[in-house]
């Protein structure tokens, strides 16, 4: 939220009269070889296109405590589809799949009944968890081609002081790629197993004039794997062998401009998902079951130095949620239609009037309207449930980003939250103290707490079918509080160790309680996690990067009475991730290795194995503007089996992918 | 569409024989390709008490430099200019260096990065298009599409740093 640069980017025309030849061999490594060759005289004479100031980019990193950073480079040598390929190589995170999303673990505690609720999931800070079911997609269904993502920024920890619901566990910022990185437009394919298809054009440029902009599409098939599901076996199909319905079509489509102190972004996604079935009580096989998520989001900016030392930031934003289930359950086919819009404004003020304090002051309003939620049960037809809700939420939020010595930093940060939909309102300060104690050793220590609202659907969705849930509208939101002392380490030039101890209590947690064979969400009582991350990287000159991660994880229901299988069962309590990318041969071959390693994790029903999972990648870049990868994932067919069900869930094993990307 | 056609004629050839097509054009190099350009150029032109080598070249802040930019203008200057680029993330390990380029990202912060190099014998390197700020020594500008740039004399000697004068030459000196 704080810190807003200037970068006057340009492209530069090598105007070399007379120095070199006219020129056939235009390979990256050669162009700079020529600058490299010249002498200072030579390079004062290398003309220059246009230069303005552009954007300013948000640093996340300034207000946090852990935060790690993937960029492009990464999402293109290790070969990433989507950001769960990111998450998964991140200290802390474990990526679940049920055949529906992908679900996010974070510091031990899965996701999957929440939908990735306890993370706020932003592409260029605007917040995309939608006003449903609050989720935040890692999948195809975040309305955004991961290839348009000039750097991930994962912050763990509470982000509640700033960005308020849902700052849960986790805060990922996803910062896309600007119009000038494009020079013009962009092709890419890929094709991959089970008949996987994807296709994407982009174009982007920056006018002389100083407009920037971009727009993207992105089109995604595939048929998905048969899958065994343990749980469906009959004598007549021993094994559970599901006959497709695990198939997907995406859409996604992005467009940002930048003019002076205006900018302008909006993107829509749509993402099917056939539900092979077996699991969790829906009918295995045809007719199938099938989901439908499409999100569309629009944003408005306008930013403005007001004076050298205030900075001033409007925004207007809007957004669209559309959810479309279509469940069998004992032939029984219920449909379930979900809508949402909302609307808003943030207002934001940086001031460095005061010698050694960083002021940040911000509001934020949104309102959400006609949030509908419609169910029936078919045949014959019955509608179970059909209501609208308009509720709104306002924050306050200041912070003070302090230096009290030269070696000591303070920072203070509190949002105060209002939302409609429940009784209470949200306090969440945050304390943070960073202490450079010598040239390469720094500490930080940081209190904060966070919070999560009940969901509108938790509140008001009702369905007496199979199976039943009934809604409880007094729900409170749940809490967290969390202490973590880091400790960074330069070492030996290029080598950064980062080091993390956090303890965590979570309190009144929004979680599932079955009675009478009706679900419903009810306040659980309290949990507490503790662990530490450990985080070692090293970036060589020629661009090789190794980043390795390992976490030792504790979780605990303090109130086990109220068992919530999906949530504080499945811990893993090891979890190891090493990721190598460097180039092969020459600058033109890329190299990229990950691999993350889970413990097993034991729940009521069973216990899963744990995993090896490694993913290999190369980059072929035969000329400037043509990229040829190809990457196999799960390369040891290891990661077969999720927790959830009663048998566990079937996972695709061992994929590959062939992609290429040509720029014109 | 010419990347259509080199992908057909790479399919032809089979991948590893590609190395030998021809794009046509290619992306040009970058603003901040060609300021690495110059960082690395002033080592050549600048004498340092106990003449260091190699000369460490340090990029604080938000880093614009690709790697593979550096490590190929390295190989280019080997046997002219002995010179490591580091990267440093805190202020206090900027008196190792012999060149400190303090990157955009650090504008706000300059005061302090400078305050801490005060009369060391460090080269400080800024590109800020409105002007030299107070106790850099160089600033990257662009100037009729070319990139200049200026120098602050009496900061230099203040270092104790010694500039050849040809490098004086084709500066805009600031008093």
């Amino acid at each position: 939220m704080t810190g807003f640069i200037h970068h006057p980017k340009t492209r530069l025309r090598l105007a070399l009269t007379g120095l070199l030849l006219a020129a056939s061999i235009k390979v990256f490594a050669t162009e700079v070889n020529e600058i490299g060759r010249m002498d200072l005289e030579q390079l004062m004479s290398v003309e220059l296109e246009t230069v303005t100031a552009s954007k300013y980019s948000q640093k996340l990193s300034e207000t946090a405590s852990s935060v790690t950073v993937i960029g492009k480079d990464q999402i293109q040598q290790f070969g990433y589809r989507t950001l769960s390929d990111v998450l998964r190589t991140v200290p802390g995170f474990f990526i679940t799949n049920n055949r529906a999303y992908d679900n996010a673990g974070v510091r031990g505690f899965d996701q999957s009944a929440a939908y990735n609720g306890r993370m706020l999931v932003m592409i260029d800070g605007i917040r995309m968890n939608e006003a449903i079911y609050d989720s935040g997609f890692t999948d195809n269904a975040l309305p955004i081609d991961i290839d348009l993502i000039e750097r991930v920024e994962v912050l763990r920890g509470p982000g509640s002081s700033l960005y308020g619901n849902n700052a849960f566990f986790a805060v990922i910022n996803l910062i896309t790629k600007q119009g000038k990185d494009y020079h013009g437009g962009e092709l890419a394919g890929a094709w991959g197993s089970f008949d996987t298809y994807k296709g994407r054009a982009s174009y982007g440029r920056k006018l002389d004039n100083g407009l920037d902009f971009m727009a993207s599409a992105t089109g995604f098939n595939s048929e998905g794997p048969s899958l065994r599901v343990p749980e469906a076996a009959t004598p007549d199909n021993p094994f559970g062998e599901s006959s497709g319905a695990n198939n997907e079509h995406d859409k996604q489509f992005f467009a940002k401009a930048n003019w002076g102190d205006f900018s302008f972004e909006g993107g829509y996604g749509r993402r099917f998902k056939g539900i092979p079935g077996g699991i969790f009580g829906v009918d295995f096989g045809t007719p199938a079951s099938s989901l439908q998520d499409s999100e569309a989001f629009v944003n408005l900016q306008y930013q403005k130095a007001l004076s050298p030392k205030l900075d001033f930031t409007a925004r207007a934003f809007y957004g669209d949620f559309d959810f479309k289930g279509q469940y069998r359950y004992g032939g029984l086919l219920i449909s379930n239609f979900t809508h949402a819009w909302w609307s808003g404004l943030e207002m934001r003020l940086l001031s460095s009037h005061f010698d050694g304090h960083k002021l940040l002051a911000g509001v934020e309003v949104q309102e959400n309207w006609q949030l509908q939620q419609y169910a029936d049960i078919a045949p014959p037809t019955s509608v179970a449930q059909d209501d609208s809700n308009d509720t709104h939420r306002i924050g306050i939020f200041l912070q003070d980003d302090m230096d009290l010595t030269e070696r000591l930093k303070l920072s203070l940060g509190a949002r105060f939250d209002d939302t409609s939909l429940s009784s209470q309102s949200m306090f969440s300060p945050r304390v943070g103290l960073v202490y450079q104690m010598l040239a390469d050793t720094v500490f930080k220590l940081q209190y904060g707490k966070a919070f999560r609202s009940p969901t509108i659907a938790q509140q008001f969705y009702t369905v007496y079918g199979v199976p039943s849930q009934i809604a409880n509208n007094g729900l409170q939101s749940e809490q967290i509080d969390t202490v973590s002392l880091a400790w960074e380490q330069a070492f030996a030039g290029n080598w950064h160790f980062t080091a993390t101890g956090y303890y965590l209590k979570l309190n009144k947690r929004l979680g599932v309680e079955e009675t009478d064979g009706f679900q419903h969400t009810v306040n659980l009582g309290g949990d507490i996690g503790y662990g530490g991350e450990f985080e070692l990287q090293r970036r060589w000159d020629n661009g090789a990067l190794l980043r390795s991660g390992y976490s030792l994880v504790f979780a605990k229901d303090l109130d086990p009475v109220h068992m919530d299988p999906d949530v504080l069962s499945n811990v893993p309590r090891h979890l190891y991730q090493l990721n190598f990318m460097t180039p092969l041969f020459s600058p033109k071959w890329r190299g990229g290795f990950d691999m993350q390693v889970l413990a097993s994790r034991t729940s009521l029903q069973r216990k899963t194995p744990g995993y090896t999972r490694v993913g290999l990648n190369l980059l072929y870049q035969p000329v400037t503007n043509l990229d040829l990868s190809a990457g196999v994932y799960d390369l040891l067919d290891d990661n077969r089996l999720e927790p959830g069900g009663g048998s566990g869930i079937p996972q695709e094993g061992r994929t590959f992918r062939l992609k290429f990307a040509c720029r014109f | 569409m010419t990347c259509v056609s080199m992908l057909k004629k790479i399919a032809a050839l089979g991948l590893l024989l590609a190395l030998t097509v021809n794009a046509g054009f290619a992306d040009s190099v970058t603003e901040y390709d060609l300021k690495a350009a110059y960082l690395l150029n002033f080592a050549g032109y600048v004498e340092w008490p106990g003449s260091p080598k190699p000369v460490t070249i340090c990029v604080y802040g938000d880093n614009p430099f690709k790697a593979a930019t550096i490590s190929t203008l390295l190989a280019a200057k080997t046997g002219q200019i002995d010179a490591a680029f580091k990267y440093p993330l805190h202020s206090t390990q900027l008196t190792d260096c012999n060149i400190v380029y303090l990157a955009q990202s650090e504008q706000d912060r300059f005061d302090k990065a400078i305050a801490l190099l005060r009369n060391a014998p460090v080269l400080i390197i800024t590109d800020i298009q409105d002007g030299l700020p107070e106790g850099a020594m160089i600033n990257l500008i662009t100037e009729s599409n070319r990139l200049r740039f200026e120098i602050n004399i009496s900061t230099v000697l203040a270092a104790k740093l010694k500039i050849s004068s040809k490098l004086l030459k084709l500066a805009k000196i600031v008093p």
